[in-house]
């Protein structure tokens, strides 16, 4: 049944496009009237700089509207218990990497939210695996966000849900069909969905202060999504991603080609959504109300989540081929997938395949970025699904192995019912894809349209963590793997750090860029990752509406083009990308780690419909 | 080697330090993270090069292993090596190398061609480069993914003189655990 497409049922925020993100300048000069010797111990800074002070100061005045989304329906939800702290808790610090000192009075500015909080959270209804909905054109599916109960390694917590699932319903859809979606809010924050990657109408997007307003609490609103392109994509809010999306506001989209051999034969599919959860033994470690917090380099958990799950499981046959769609909507954390050392054929990424499948042994994927793989599990056993990465331990300045068990996947001794080893081990080229790209091959050579850097500025930080972050200042990692000092980057909120993303040409920065495109255009944008600002960091890059091509990663062109929506950008690079400026509509470009974005690092670009 | 990082670290964190807190946004000295300065040994004044750091080709842009180290390819260019390595006790080659911060794994990376280039990949965490003069081109050193705590290959790795040598951008990775305003120390700036 179709139903006719609405706009906003009830009044949210909105953020006037171009608005300049505001900087905390009430912190002004705090810093450089510290003494130097009041570094020593964080009771002496609080005396000396009033940091607590500053919290008050900001709580009784107006604070800038940091988020992208606006939060002025936000005024009533819930907090964190009152107290000094404003209902803050301090992350779990990793095994080997204590607390710095000066630390351990300092909290981020501002209150805490916890969702749910006040409510007993054992009347909150449990929350339920997801579950697949096949759409045809034209159908309609109702989708809200509540409140649910979910329990995970013994420990109960309040949190969010579509249709009070974990993930949201994976909806599996044709391509070129066309769903209405009629969303709810039933949560106590502003909320919208983002139909991640689709390249669909403008305003349905779902992009809050740029495409609609928000959905307020009890608010609906009804997205009609077309679905242009077969691939994986994912659906999440884009207001305060950093709370809703991190507990549990994603699902999948899966759009299937009408080619019956769009992908190889496979025994088995396998939708993964992987996540993880900042937690305590109290519970969620709480957010920021009025600005995100843990806003230098992103949320990232200790409790690692697929499809919602800490222990994932799957069972399958010898010799069985297992095509895994993957999807990153950690807050911040990318990923070094290995599946028990199995072998590996990497067949697509967001929007398309990619022109020649490979084989790879491990996969590299960061927020908002998907895959789709095929694995082949030749042998009986059980084969670990690892995170293995080399984490950074800034206390000791050192790397350390980090090996987290994602779940496993069990192989019987059974012989599967349908051997697709050679099709497995035949690398494929798909014609289609390279007959698509090549109509854009003459712009591979095109001067560079338009060059963005991506830096930080951060003012108002507490002494002491200003001056660790000047000490530390002689190499970053090209990306972030682990929070390598929880305690600091806990502090900082989107109230004194600023994400940028700077236009080069012009100077102008985050919302104040509105690139102007026409529909058929085809722009090649640099993007330069500033390896010498504060706080240097990967920033995985995703254009609303769009689809482009990375043509060359510092330099060296890529061999094996795909369609994509979100590139990570490490630190020190320079990425080319070729943008397929076709959907018409004023479009949010924007770093996908949640609190980078929550601290400003977004900006506009509009694609004007051909005359 | 490490008293001469440390001596260099402690020069270039006095530089960072000097630009004071509060001024954020401020370009700040820190060593390239795509580059390496190769600088001399007493027993190559004169000489020079550089090691440029690429990311190994990879359709996720980032390169890894699978447990997770980067993988990088260095790209040398060094120059003021004499031209004949015979002045090196018969030397008869250069070759360009590359070992971790203990020394106690090598991997060879490949001759020096006339033209001052050589290449090859890493995959260590923290690295050092060297080149050195060596009497064949052809020592194995250890084999592609080895990591440190690894039996050596069974032929020695370099075993000619050391003539430049650079560490990795990440060797700079500051420890806070050591530093003065974690052990109640007064920085004075």
């Amino acid at each position: 049944m179709a139903a006719t497409p609405s706009g906003n049922a009830g009044a949210g925020a909105r953020v006037t496009p171009g608005r300049r993100f505001g900087l905390p300048t009430w912190m002004s000069g705090f810093v450089r009237g510290v003494r130097s010797h009041a570094m020593v111990t964080a009771a002496v800074i609080v005396a000396v700089a009033g940091w607590t002070g500053a919290a008050t100061a900001a709580s009784q005045t107006a604070p800038p509207d940091t988020s992208h989304g606006g939060m002025a329906g936000m005024a009533g939800m819930a907090m964190g218990n009152a107290g000094p702290s404003g209902g803050h808790r301090m992350p779990p610090m990793p095994a080997d990497i204590p607390m710095m000192p000066g630390m351990e009075s300092l909290h981020p500015q501002g209150p805490a939210y916890v969702p749910g909080a006040g409510t007993d959270v054992a009347s909150l209804p449990a929350g339920v695996a997801s579950t697949p909905v096949e759409m045809k054109d034209g159908d309609t599916l109702n989708l809200d966000a509540r409140l649910i109960r979910r329990t995970i390694k013994g420990a109960t917590y309040a949190m969010y849900a579509f249709n009070g699932q974990y993930p949201g319903p994976l909806i599996r859809v044709h391509e070129n069909a066309t769903i209405y979606v009629r969303f709810t809010n039933h949560i106590d924050l502003p909320s919208s969905i983002h139909w991640h990657g689709v390249r669909l109408a403008n305003k349905f997007d779902g992009s809050v202060g740029l495409t609609q307003d928000a959905v307020p609490p009890g608010g609906t609103f009804v997205y009609q999504v077309h679905f242009p392109d077969a691939g994986l994509y994912w659906y999440h809010p884009h207001v305060r991603e950093d709370i809703e999306q991190n507990l549990g506001l994603f699902g999948n989209v899966v759009v299937t080609s009408p080619d019956p051999h769009y992908y190889n034969p496979a025994n088995a599919e396998a939708v993964l959504i992987l996540d993880d959860l900042l937690v305590d033994t109290q519970g969620i470690i709480p957010y920021g109300r009025d600005a995100a917090d843990f806003t230098i380099m992103g949320r990232f958990g200790n409790l690692f989540l697929v499809n919602g799950e800490p222990n994932y499981h799957l069972a399958v046959h010898r010799g069985d081929v297992v095509r895994f769609f993957l999807t990153d909507a950690s807050n911040a954390r990318s990923y070094n997938l290995n599946f028990g050392g199995a072998p590996i054929k990497l067949v697509a990424t967001d929007l398309s395949r990619y022109e020649h499948e490979q084989m790879v042994s491990n996969i590299v994927i960061s927020p908002a970025q998907r895959y789709t793989a095929e694995v082949r599990f030749g042998t009986p056993g059980t084969f670990a699904l690892t995170n293995r990465v080399q984490a950074v331990n800034n206390y000791a300045g050192e790397y350390f192995p980090e090996v987290d068990t994602l779940g496993t996947i069990t192989v019987s001794a059974d012989p599967t019912t349908a051997d697709h080893a050679h099709e497995f081990t035949t690398l494929r080229a798909n014609t289609a894809v390279t007959s698509d790209i090549d109509r854009y091959r003459k712009y591979f050579d095109k001067p560079v349209d338009h060059e963005l850097a991506l830096t930080v500025n951060i003012q108002g930080l507490p002494n002491s963590i200003v001056s660790f972050m000047i000490v530390d200042t002689m190499y970053f990692s090209p990306v972030e793997w682990n929070d390598g000092m929880p305690d600091m980057n806990w502090v900082s909120t989107a109230k004194e750090v600023h994400w940028i993303m700077r236009d080069v040409a012009t100077g102008k920065e985050d919302m104040d860029i509105n690139w102007h495109f026409t529909q058929g255009d085809v722009a090649k944008i640099r993007i330069r990752n500033d390896a010498k600002s504060m706080h240097p960091m990967g920033h995985p890059i995703h254009f609303h509406g769009q689809r482009f091509l990375v043509l060359a990663r510092d330099g060296v062109p890529n061999p094996n083009l795909a369609w994509q929506d979100t590139e990570l950008i490490p630190v020190g690079s320079a990425e080319d990308i070729l943008l397929d400026a076709s959907n018409p509509g004023t479009w949010m470009a924007h770093c996908h780690i949640a609190e980078h974005l929550e601290a400003g690092m977004h900006m506009m670009f509009t694609v004007d419909p051909a005359p | 080697m490490k008293a001469d990082l440390l001596t260099m670290g402690t020069a270039l964190m006095a530089a960072v330090v000097a630009t004071g807190p509060g001024r954020n946004g401020s370009r700040l000295l820190r060593p390239a993270i795509d580059s390496i300065s190769l600088e001399p040994t007493s027993d190559a004044r004169g000489a020079s090069g550089v090691a440029v750091l690429t990311r190994s080709p990879s359709p996720f842009g980032m390169s890894l292993t699978p447990d997770g180290h980067l993988r990088y390819d260095v790209h040398l260019h060094v120059s003021g090596l004499p031209a004949d390595p015979r002045v090196y006790d018969g030397a008869t080659a250069y070759v360009a190398w590359a070992t971790v911060p203990d020394l106690s794994l090598a991997r060879r990376l490949g001759p020096v061609a006339a033209d001052g280039s050589s290449s090859g990949e890493v995959d260590w965490n923290k690295f050092i480069v060297l080149v050195t003069a060596e009497k064949t081109s052809v020592q194995p050193g250890t084999k592609p993914g080895a990591k440190p705590g690894a039996k050596p290959a069974a032929e020695p790795h370099w075993s000619g003189t050391i003539l430049l040598k650079g560490v990795s951008p990440s060797t700079w990775m500051q420890r806070y655990g050591s530093h003065i305003l974690n052990n109640g120390g007064n920085p004075q700036w």
